[in-house]
């Protein structure tokens, strides 16, 4: 799906009323009401149904089942080693990677499961686009960094000048950066080179981006951007951010979910989290009380 | 370290709004003495529990505004700073109201009639403002909604009392017999009795999350 008709798909009032109906807060929704109707189906970015990962013989995440809402900033928060970062990576398969992972349960993304026979991983990836903690452009010209990935998806060459714009643009670079180009982009700053792998990201439109702490190593002021270019793009795609700092996870997100110990302990919409969590083991976390 | 810190700041402002609760108690007692009791209390007394009400009031905003910005308190703990900051802007229009009735009590040269109608309608709406009071604190204290729910209700009673005293106002704006000074204690009461509902209603944010409207 591109960014278009994901955005022109629903109404804001749509969503909505579509969070009310399934209520995020349930964890277990699958269990007690499987029976969706194909139009909530089609509003889910990412649908996750009885995921279990094992490193090892460790068990990382336990029986998660977690609904990502299109066009939505999703926060994943826990203490170091819950397995937030795990369960981010599943959703692009990321895990494959690593040679004693196992994995079972259903990851859907936009109702295809992930970890079906026949996916293509690399087409997933272009689909489920990621945004590391520590910004990795190529040691390559800032242009070469966002044509890169059009180009091995088999983008013609006219094309990609026009992506190139679009995509810093989209990511609020565009103005610091259109007259030098062709530097490197290891010349630019900590805050501009992650806005620049955002920029490589959305350059392959992507329905989904992850963010794995993209801010951890950012001064407040590139956050703060990193943080607005976040709430720009929800209009057009779904994004699931990994974060430490309680109060951007507050910020900038929509609905989030609290992991303790590989289980997801509660999840709903963030203010909620926030103000008034069910859970008191969420509570003592996002209070700082314990983990 | 840096949270038994913050706990420990919490648990200050919790004691400095207790405290609060007992001096506006005791203030309230006090000055309805005056008039009931015919026992000499001392104005300045209360002048001086009010000024300490409003040294603690300042300490419990100096401390919200610095948990607020160095401790970004999240879920219950917000609450309970916010919540804080209310109980205890209430309590201090609660000890000035009653520093208002206070001063009336010097205007208040004529032989108090505690037989006649108004004076006895006053009791009635003292007696309830007293057990408001008291509620309201021990609410607090004991973090009881119930409690809270509870007291907030005889607000409705000093409201029709009061009401009471406004009908039998002679319409010619005062009959012989007639004293108008418990009708000015009275607005006074009613006023206390609308920040101790205040209160009511600012536990039951604290403790359940509920914003419920108490004072009607």
């Amino acid at each position: 799906m591109n960014a278009t008709e994901s955005k022109n798909a629903f109404s804001y009032e749509d969503t909505l009323s579509f969070e009310n109906a399934i209520g995020f807060e349930n964890k277990y929704l699958y269990e007690q009401d499987p029976a969706f109707s194909p139009e909530m189906n089609r509003k889910k970015a990412i649908e996750v149904k009885d995921l279990n990962l094992w490193y090892g013989g460790n068990q990382a995440l336990k029986k998660i089942y977690l609904d990502i809402p299109k066009n939505k900033i999703f926060s994943l928060i826990g203490p170091s080693g819950c397995g937030k970062s795990t369960f981010l990576r599943t959703m692009n398969r990321m895990n494959d990677m690593i040679s004693n992972c196992r994995i079972e349960g259903k990851v859907c993304v936009d109702g295809e499961n992930i970890y079906g026979k026949g996916i293509d991983v690399t087409g997933l990836r272009k689909r489920v686009g990621m945004v590391f903690q520590k910004a990795n452009p190529f040691p390559m010209s800032i242009y070469e960094n966002i044509a890169y990935g059009p180009k091995i998806h088999g983008v013609s060459k006219k094309e990609i000048p026009g992506i190139v714009e679009e995509s810093l643009r989209c990511a609020a670079l565009w103005d610091e950066v259109k007259d030098r180009l062709k530097e490197p982009a290891l010349s630019l700053s900590g805050g501009q080179q992650q806005r620049l792998c955002i920029a490589r990201t959305l350059a392959v439109k992507p329905e989904v981006i992850l963010f794995d702490e993209p801010c951890s190593a950012l001064d407040p002021i590139s956050t703060g951007k990193i943080e607005e270019l976040m709430a720009e793009l929800k209009k057009d795609y779904t994004i699931v951010i990994v974060t430490h700092n309680m109060h951007q996870a507050a910020r900038i997100s929509d609905c989030a979910a609290f992991f303790l110990s590989g289980e997801l302990i509660e999840t709903g919409k963030t203010a909620q989290i926030f103000e008034n969590p069910q859970d008191k083991r969420t509570e003592g976390y996002i209070t700082g009380r314990f983990g | 370290m840096m949270r038994s810190n913050y706990d420990s700041e919490l648990t200050k402002m919790r004691e400095d709004i207790i405290l609060m609760s007992r001096i506006s108690t005791n203030m309230f007692e006090q000055c309805m003495r005056l008039f009931f009791d015919e026992r000499a209390v001392s104005i300045q007394n209360l002048e001086e529990m009010k000024k300490q009400q409003e040294v603690i009031e300042k300490e419990i905003e100096r401390t919200a505004a610095k948990l607020i910005t160095l401790q970004q308190p999240v879920a219950k703990d917000t609450r309970e700073i916010i919540c804080a900051v209310l109980i205890a802007a209430d309590w201090m229009k609660i000890s000035s109201h009653i520093t208002d009735i206070s001063d009336i009590s010097v205007l208040c040269t004529e032989k108090i009639e505690l037989d006649s109608e108004e004076w006895k309608m006053l009791r009635l709406i003292k007696d309830a403002a007293e057990k408001m009071l008291n509620g309201a604190a021990e609410a607090y204290r004991t973090r009881n909604t119930d409690k809270a729910l509870f007291t907030a209700e005889t607000d409705d009673e000093i409201d029709r009392t009061l009401w009471k005293m406004w009908n039998n106002f002679p319409e010619s704006g005062g009959g012989s017999s007639f004293s108008f000074y418990p009708l000015m204690i009275a607005e006074h009461i009613e006023r206390i009795g609308d920040h101790a509902a205040n209160i009511c209603e600012e536990i039951m944010y604290l403790e359940k999350y509920e914003q419920v409207r108490l004072n009607n």
